[in-house]
């Protein structure tokens, strides 16, 4: 396995639990085009990426799912956030905007603002 | 935690096989479906529609593969296809699979039970509650090895000094053997003298009753109280509860029964007579006849057991035990204390005795390795002959892809499996061995102990990869297109050596076996006739008639009417009273000088002593090599007389005339009479020690033990035989007095060489195993070469090769194999028989004909092993084998 996967799997387990928690529960089709459509069209999710993360999340117990009706009178499995998912979401968003706010102080960074 | 649950799942799903396939299915349906309406909306055709949402979806293969692996644990999932596999191949062939787990089975199982037996003598621990905090505390002495005791009054100024226990107790687990009186009459049995607090110690709680309270064990001689081991109480009173509060003789005493002891419980001291009875150490005096007052710091010492305190670890005990000793002897320079301290946990039976056993324990514990050693070369052999035969499966499975890594998992798997069953099947076979060692180690516990079990797994699993490892690698090589073109013959037959290698390993362990084997017969058959004479013949019975406080008038008046019934009775050629029975090494620590001799005695020549009557020797059965032995002109008063042995005659007069000379030994000045033979039992390591017979009857009178013998009886014909008569006739003179150790020389040289004869019984069962699995080997072997070369020998015979040149060519093969076997093992022998040489008797650890008598016969049953493969190849028709390629 490698490394990069790892680090794209733990960012989208992210993107899915925030997309779950902002738009009630979705199913996984509908999951995928949101995320895309959010992350403004310049991320393509392949479901082969998608499905083993929904499918970790909930062995995690951070989301959990049932089949029922979509539009069109489909059936459908929907995938929806659980309590321990979302402390999870707020705990993880809380190390993400740490981590964020740290990167971005770098960036900052002039020669002439060090003494 | 979120991690632990994810796992879990994941376990879960591998080992039930619960992969959700449908979810799966439902999964990419509805993805596609969903993509294939948006396409729709978008104002595709359908077909286009569909066409672009399936091609959008990518490869079903690889969502299906990551969707798999998420769900369960790939590594384990294809451990467990493995596993699957390997299961149908080895339930298709069911002669091969039985054959593999029989053999690995009786290799495992005899190392389990070796393990086992090391187990009960090094480690195992006291069947009582926290039982890794119970420690021995014992002192060191620079002169003699080992831990000893404390007397009584040492051990309570430490019980009330030491913070390092939370309870200290003090025992006498081997005391005098205590006469208790039972409604089937008195019997000898084993008893203990405990402090109160040595129950509460150990956290028992009684079967019935109560045990000791600490006033119970104050005052001397006033609670006569006593518990009853589980075991006894069943035996000897039908388990009657009514026995508590009633009174049983103990020594003559009286004593009230109060409890009787939990069922496993036999006392602390492993490996010895399991304790029947306790009594406090208030009591003592009731069963030590030898020490007036056994509390005293004047007599011997009592052993003490801690609990080691919640706070303190055993390695920071020593140094407080050590400090309060040197108070000790500041305030009682006249007690008898040791240099150091040593604190042990109650691990197996006693330290000197772990000692003594831990050479024949390393004997067959290393012979038991051998055997499994064997088992598993055999079991190579076996897979390595079928991995040949399935070349071309093989050859074809790496040809479409898989890879090598894959295929040799797979065969290992195999061999593990293999062994995983053998280890199961072998806990019969070890279970069988052990039952076999008890009878040399009667009391030891000696059962399937769950660490056992776990142990002799692990060992299972390495063996199996072991075995597997080396045919896993030859059966897998890559060299694909020459096994697939030339099918089963021809260039791309794997060279033997490995095949034949293993043959020979097995030759060469199973020839050190029963070389090693036929050392031990010879000893176990000296140490019975290697003194010239039949110890069968000889009866011993134990007199103790101080036991019953005889005087020591009355007790010899005793003795002499013993032996006058004794040799009066039909059957009986001579009897004597002895010090110690004829098989005990007499341990040289008595100075012997000549008179005149001024020098320091401490320097002196130091010879060994033992007290024997008239007629002892020829009670043996042995020959006087010059002068006499004792007779009834050597009476109490009359002239201090001695009987040498030559090893003691040789070093005072290397010229001889040694009857009639004069001899100081110990305190005694004595003349010798007589000269026998070095009448001893010594190994290979050993020399005889300078031995002096004193007489029985000229003893010191005032020690208390001079009452009692050990008398040897000499009979006409089986001895053992004659024991209940001797027993009748000795019990009549007085009833009182107890007959203990009734048995045959020759069953006491059993019993004291018991190591000899475990090990020669087990060596030569491991032997005869060794041969009949290497001689099935070696037929499996030639058997199959022969089948691999039927177009070969075919041409040989179309091309005009008599059958003889034939068969001669799979004989000679064979006996290559074999011959060079048994010289590696012959050679290994040699060199292996100093490292059991204390188990040698009478007989020279490269004693040729012990040795060679195994292989010999090993080397007949090879040559019928090998003649039935050579048949087959000269019994070929060369027209029939040459068309059926």
């Amino acid at each position: 396995m490698k490394k990069s996967t790892d680090v794209h799997q733990g960012t989208l387990a992210l993107m899915v639990l925030k997309t779950l928690d902002v738009l009630g529960p979705l199913h996984g089709y509908g999951l995928a085009r949101r995320i895309e459509h959010i992350s403004g069209g310049g991320l393509t999710l392949n479901p082969g990426t998608l499905y083993p993360v929904l499918l970790r999340l909930e062995q995690e117990g951070a989301i959990a799912s049932e089949r029922g009706p979509s539009k069109n009178n489909r059936s459908a499995r929907f995938y929806r956030l659980t309590r321990a998912g979302r402390k999870q979401l707020e705990a993880e968003t809380r190390a993400w905007e740490q981590t964020t706010a740290q990167i971005a102080r770098f960036f900052a960074v002039k020669a002439e603002d060090l003494p | 935690m979120r991690r632990l649950r994810q796992w879990l799942t994941r376990l879960t799903a591998s080992i039930t096989r619960r992969h959700d396939d449908t979810r799966l299915r439902e999964e990419i349906d509805d993805y596609v479906a969903l993509d294939t309406e948006a396409n729709l909306r978008r104002g595709l055709p359908p077909a286009e529609a569909r066409r672009r949402a399936l091609l959008a979806f990518g490869s079903i293969a690889t969502f299906t593969e990551n969707y798999r692996d998420q769900q369960g644990v790939p590594a384990l999932d294809h451990l467990l296809q493995d596993v699957r596999i390997a299961f149908r191949r080895m339930w298709k062939t069911p002669g091969f699979t039985i054959a593999a787990i029989a053999t690995l089975a009786l290799g495992l199982g005899l190392t389990n039970a070796v393990m086992g037996l090391a187990y009960s003598i090094f480690l195992k621990r006291l069947p009582v509650d926290d039982a890794a905090r119970v420690v021995f505390v014992e002192q060191t002495r620079i002169d003699r090895p080992g831990g000893w005791g404390y007397s009584y009054p040492d051990y309570v100024y430490l019980r009330e000094h030491t913070r390092s226990f939370s309870e200290l107790a003090a025992h006498n687990s081997t005391a005098p053997p205590m006469i208790v009186g039972t409604p089937a009459g008195p019997v000898g049995v084993s008893g203990a003298v405990v402090t109160a607090n040595y129950f509460t110690l150990l956290r028992l709680t009684p079967r019935a009753g109560r045990f000791f309270s600490a006033d119970e064990d104050r005052i001397p001689g006033r609670d006569a109280v006593a518990i009853l081991s589980y075991d006894f109480w069943r035996t000897r009173f039908a388990e009657d509860p009514h026995v508590l509060g009633t009174t049983v003789r103990i020594n003559g005493t009286p004593f009230t029964v109060i409890g009787i002891a939990p069922e496993h419980f036999h006392g602390i001291v492993a490996g010895l007579e399991p304790n029947a009875v306790w009594i406090p150490t208030a009591m003592y005096g009731a069963a030590s006849p030898y020490c007036d007052a056994p509390l005293s710091r004047a007599c011997g010492g009592v052993g003490v057991i801690g609990r080691l305190a919640e706070a303190t670890s055993i390695d920071q005990a020593p140094a407080e035990v050590t400090g309060r000793m040197r108070q000790l002897k500041e305030a009682y320079p006249e007690a008898n204390l040791g240099n150091g301290v040593l604190i042990r946990p109650v691990r197996g039976i006693r330290m000197l005795e772990q000692a003594a056993n831990a050479p024949v324990v390393a004997l067959l514990a290393g012979a038991a390795g051998l055997v499994l050693l064997v088992a598993s070369a055999n079991v190579a052999g076996l897979l390595l002959a079928r991995g040949l035969r399935r070349r071309k499966e093989i050859a074809v499975r790496l040809a479409i892809g898989a890879s090598r890594g894959r295929l040799i998992r797979l065969l290992l798997v195999e061999s593990v499996m293999l062994a995983a069953a053998g280890s199961v099947a072998g806990s019969l076979i070890a279970v069988w061995a052990m039952g076999v060692l008890r009878a040399y180690f009667p009391n030891l516990e000696l059962s399937m102990d769950p660490w056992i079990a776990l142990m002799g797994f692990a060992v299972a699993l390495s063996t199996g990869v072991a075995t597997g490892i080396a045919p896993a690698f030859q059966s897998t090589r890559p060299d694909l297109a020459l096994a697939m073109k030339e099918g089963s013959s021809g260039a791309a037959r794997p060279r033997s050596i490995v095949r034949d290698g293993l043959i020979v390993v097995q030759v060469a362990l199973s020839v050190l076996l029963l070389g090693a084997g036929g050392l031990l017969v010879r000893s176990f058959f000296m140490l019975h006739r290697g003194q010239g004479f039949d110890p069968d013949r000889v009866a011993i019975v134990r007199l103790r008639p101080s036991l019953v406080g005889f005087t020591i008038d009355r007790a010899w008046t005793y003795q002499r009417e013993v032996i006058e019934r004794l040799e009066a009775l039909p059957g009986v050629l001579a009897a004597s009273p002895a010090s110690a029975p004829a098989s005990w090494r007499a341990q040289p620590v008595t100075p012997a000088r000549l008179p005149g001799d001024s020098s320091d005695p401490t320097h002196a020549y130091q010879v060994g002593t033992a007290l024997v009557g008239p007629r002892y020797f020829k009670a043996l059965g042995v020959d006087v090599v010059e002068g006499r032995e004792f007779d009834n002109r050597d009476s109490m008063n009359g002239p201090r007389v001695a009987i040498v042995n030559e090893a003691l005659a040789r070093h005072f007069w290397p010229n001889g005339g040694a009857v009639g000379r004069v001899i100081a030994v110990g305190p005694d000045r004595v003349e010798v009479v007589g000269v026998v033979k070095d009448l001893q039992w010594t190994s290979a390591l050993q020399q005889a020690a300078p031995v002096a017979y004193l007489n029985f009857w000229q003893q010191d009178r005032s020690n208390r033990v001079a009452q009692d013998s050990r008398t040897h009886i000499s009979v006409a014909a089986d001895a053992a035989g004659l024991l209940p008569e001797i027993q009748r006739t000795v019990g009549a003179i007085d009833p009182d007095v107890p007959i203990s150790e009734p048995g045959s020389l020759g069953a006491r040289l059993d019993a004291e060489f018991k190591d000899v004869r475990a090990a020669r019984t087990m060596l030569v069962t491991f032997g005869g195993l060794g041969l009949g699995l290497s001689m099935i080997g070696l037929y499996g072997a030639l058997a199959f070469a022969v089948g691999e070369r039927t177009r070969e020998i075919a041409i040989r015979l179309a091309l005009g090769a008599s059958r003889a040149d034939v068969g001669g060519l799979v004989f000679r093969r064979g006996m290559a194999i074999v011959l060079l076997g048994v010289f590696g093992g012959v050679a290994a022998c040699v060199i292996a028989g100093p490292f059991f040489a204390h188990l040698l008797y009478g007989v020279s650890p490269r004693d040729p004909l012990a040795i060679i008598a195994g292989p010999a016969v090993l080397i007949v049953i090879a040559a019928l092993a090998i003649s039935l493969p050579a048949r087959r190849a000269m019994k070929q028709d060369p027209i029939i084998a040459l068309r059926a390629e």
